[in-house]
């Protein structure tokens, strides 16, 4: 792990020089942009999709629509036959999956490609590898047509205004009309877009929900316990029931998003919080060391896996196989513990549960990243642009469509086969869907699970209730350079901080000393980056 | 000089350690065994059990109750991996056989004291041992070479390592000087004196520093990551990389969060192991016994 932060940090660091390098020996990049310009944008109209009426209505709030079947009859998303032909597009993209197999081997891809009329290039780089392929990829000058934009990209604004398109005569307010699927994309996952006073790429927008608490309903059942727990000390007991150490059962198993849950529950701030302009990092709140005390608690008690402070990548396995009860997991994960747990364990279920408050009351429920990344477009002529924008329409067709379910469940026959009206992939469909298209950008989530239809209901339920009291990070969207090139190091070591006190390896006094430093390395610098921008955006 | 006796060696002036000494050491050789084998076992029986038993063994088991190839079919399905199992292979045979060529010239040449340019040949080799060119300086060589998607970007930056070469250098020039010198009287010239005498000399050495290649060659990613766009013309080792461990590239639950599916299954991930170690497996018996010579090289002086 430490090896793998100082060569992402040399990386990042190599890539702000290349950056610098590539922006240097552009000489049409133009003048630096004023923040302030940002605030003029005027981000897409939402204008959303009616073509399907969902079983599970969402709100304009961001609960998700939820559908209990795929349509008999799909909608035809392009009636006028293929909407982007023109010349090959390459497009740049992260993948945490094992790749797909070639195009001249996958029926899937092939199948995209004709649909949309032109051949999509996919360059697939391994997430892990993103930020090396992007510094060297900007360094050399090879652009691909378009690029999935991270936000450990340090230079963005720079980098964009260089090098990638500003697409606002294409997409601002009423424009984006002539993209109708991009159109029904909602406003909020547009503003991580918006450099240098324009719009300078395409969301792929997620669950506003983001991360869910999620426990094995099967195993609260077997035991008659109340997974609705009213504060911490009734939190405390529930996991206490749950954990059985002589049959290696126990609650939690991942302590910082354990922390994360306790966090939740004391109100303390998704990430940043801001106050007329004033700006509170998470680490700062006073009522962190609380939540801190209480997971030690929870550690004492024995109530975290064993291994839960020495291992990664492990915590998946261990709730889908029940060696622990309770895991912070992304909402998308929901699909994919059935789908993997599910025909081995009878049985098996999943819910999500809410963060009470932590001393009764309501809690809170952080919010995620509503867009993941963005799609930049290299600078090409108008034409080019709009052909590129017709593909990405396309890839962002929503739920109830012919082009989604082709999108997400490839070719019948091959790719899935029907189960009454619901598409299910075949072990083929399995690896070749695996082409990132959600990394390019996608239509908003949709609840669906065809495998059992009956888990959307629970995932609306949750998504309800979660909303409600949901927090957002103030910050998405805003632009830090220390936040890009010290940031994501100094978290790591906060984690680390955080875990040693958790666990009892260092006391809860020398939080203050951990968070001198933090302030001292970057913190206080990220903080003064945020306020400025925010000064700067509201006037 | 040593005495054989039996399957046990006795050296003059010591007396031979004792049946409890002796036993204590073989268990101790035993567990130390045991210690590389079962983790080896271990997976390779992973990659064989059902999902159920290795849930329930809590992510290895020791023994497949109820043995499937599950997790090899669906790494196969596709036939991504054993095409990048092809390109693997060829970097692997063209890469090695090119970096020996040009290793043992190179390291012959530098072994003659008399050879042209020998001084500074040998410290810009020395210097590349010191600092290692930066990634985006690579990259912009690699491009301008007109390399960038082509199997020559995964063998050529790696062909020389000169760490092997000084391995080889110094095994030169522990060759009698008479014997070349003799040779060269019988009017041999430089590379038949290469061919003919240095090399059948040094096979062992050779032999070791084709492995080094080879083992390194196989193992390579992160040039293929930088210089191959085409995820179809990846090598094996960067496709199964895809999924062992890219999940763990950022923070608990951002991966889930982002949309993408859970990790592959630990069965899964067991097999994609003994997918990647078989071959080398395969052909280390066959040098085992040039690298048993080989890697004394040095050790004994005189």
């Amino acid at each position: 792990m430490g090896a793998d932060v100082t060569r992402r940090t040399v990386l990042r660091g190599s890539l702000g020089a290349a950056a610098g390098l590539a922006l240097a020996a552009c000489g049409d990049g133009g003048p630096a942009v004023p923040i302030a310009d940002n605030a003029k944008v005027r981000l897409p109209d939402h204008v959303p999709y009616q073509g399907v009426k969902a079983d599970f209505p969402g709100t304009p709030e961001g609960v998700l629509n939820g559908y209990l079947h795929y349509p008999a009859s799909p909608v035809t998303a392009f009636p006028g036959g293929p909407p982007a032909a023109g010349p090959p597009i390459s497009v740049m993209a992260m993948t945490f999956n094992p790749v797909p197999p070639p195009i001249g081997r996958n029926t899937y891809w092939q199948a995209l490609n004709r649909s949309l009329g032109t051949e999509l290039r996919f360059e697939i780089t391994p997430m892990g590898d993103y930020p090396s392929k992007v510094a060297v990829i900007i360094a050399g000058g090879d652009l691909p047509d378009a690029m999935a934009v991270r936000h450990e990209i340090p230079q963005r604004p720079a980098m964009l205004n260089a090098l990638f398109e500003d697409l606002s005569e294409h997409l601002s307010g009423p424009a984006v009309r002539e993209y109708p699927y991009l159109a029904n994309i909602p406003t909020a996952h547009w503003r991580a877009t918006v450099y240098n006073g324009g719009i300078y790429g395409l969301p792929m927008p997620r669950a506003n929900v983001g991360s869910v608490m999620f426990y094995r309903a099967d195993r609260v059942r077997e035991r008659s316990l109340d997974p609705d727990v009213s504060d911490f000390r009734a939190f405390k007991q529930l996991c206490t029931d749950l954990t059985d150490s002589r049959r290696s059962r126990y609650a939690l198993g991942d302590p910082v998003p354990s922390l994360y849950f306790v966090l939740e529950m004391l109100g303390v701030p998704n990430q940043w919080q801001e106050s007329g302009g004033r700006f509170t990092s998470w680490l700062e709140h006073e009522r962190l060391p609380q939540g801190l005390d209480a997971m030690r608690q929870l550690v004492t008690a024995g109530l975290l896996h064993p291994d839960a402070f020495t291992v990664t990548g492990k915590f998946k396995d261990w709730f889908g196989s029940g060696q622990i009860a309770i895991h912070y997991d992304g909402n998308a994960g929901w699909n994919d513990f059935y789908r993997r747990y599910a025909q081995d364990t009878p049985g098996f279920a999943i819910d999500g549960m809410l963060a009470p408050g932590f001393d009764g009351g309501p809690g809170t429920h952080w919010a995620g990243l509503s867009s993941f990344a963005m799609l930049a477009f290299k600078k090409a002529p108008r034409e080019r642009i709009r052909q590129l924008l017709r593909a990405c329409n396309a890839l962002a067709a929503p739920f109830g469509t012919d082009a989604y379910k082709l999108r997400k469940y490839g070719v019948e026959g091959v790719d899935h086969t029907l189960s009454g009206t619901d598409p299910l992939l075949t072990p083929t469909g399995t690896v070749e869907t695996t082409l990132p298209t959600i990394f390019v950008t996608d239509a908003p989530i949709s609840l669906y699970f065809p495998e059992i239809p009956d888990v959307v209901r629970t995932q609306h339920d949750f998504q309800k209730r979660a909303v409600d009291v949901l927090v957002r990070n103030p910050v998405e969207g805003m632009y830090s350079e220390t936040d890009v090139t010290v940031g994501g190091p100094l978290m790591v070591r906060m984690q680390d901080e955080l875990k040693a006190v958790m666990q009892g390896r260092k006391p809860l006094s020398s939080w203050s000393d951990t968070l001198r430093t933090w302030r001292k390395e970057g913190g206080d610098r990220i903080r003064a980056e945020y306020e400025r921008y925010w000064e700067s955006i509201n006037p | 000089m040593t005495t054989p006796t039996s399957d046990l060696v006795v050296i003059p002036g010591q007396t031979p350690a004792s049946l409890p000494w002796r036993a204590a050491k073989s268990v101790l050789l035993l567990v130390c065994c045991l210690l590389v084998a079962v983790p080896f076992f271990s997976i390779a029986a992973t990659s064989l059990a059902d999902t159920k038993q290795v849930n329930e063994a809590g992510g290895f088991v020791l023994w497949p109750e109820r043995p499937t190839l599950e997790a090899y079919r669906a790494i196969l399905e596709g036939g991504l991996v054993s095409q990048a199992l092809l390109v693997s292979v060829g970097v692997t045979v063209v890469g090695t056989a090119l970096a020996l060529v040009s290793s043992v010239t190179l390291a012959y040449g530098l072994s003659r004291p008399g050879s042209l340019g020998h001084r500074p040949v040998l410290m810009i080799l020395l210097f590349s041992l010191l600092f290692t060119p930066g990634v985006i300086p690579s990259y912009l060589l690699i491009k301008e070479l007109g390399l960038i998607n082509s199997y020559w970007s995964l063998i050529l930056p790696t062909m020389v390592n000169a760490f092997n070469v000084i391995v080889l250098r110094s095994f030169f020039m522990s060759i009698p000087r008479d014997l070349v010198d003799a040779a060269r009287i019988d009017g041999a010239r430089a590379g038949q004196i290469l061919r003919s005498i240095v090399i059948p000399l040094s096979k062992a050495a050779i032999a070791v520093v084709g492995l080094f290649y080879a083992v390194s060659y196989w193992n390579a990613f992160f040039n293929a990551m930088l210089y191959m766009n085409e995820s179809a013309k990846w090598p094996m080792q960067l496709v199964l990389r895809t999924y062992v461990v890219n999940n763990a590239a950022i923070g608990a639950g951002e991966a889930a969060a982002s949309g993408a599916a859970l990790p592959p299954s630990q069965a899964l991930q067991a097999a994609i192991l003994v997918l990647s170690v078989v071959p080398i497996v395969v052909v280390y018996p066959f040098l085992q016994r040039h690298l048993r010579k080989g890697v004394m090289i040095g050790a004994v002086k005189g």
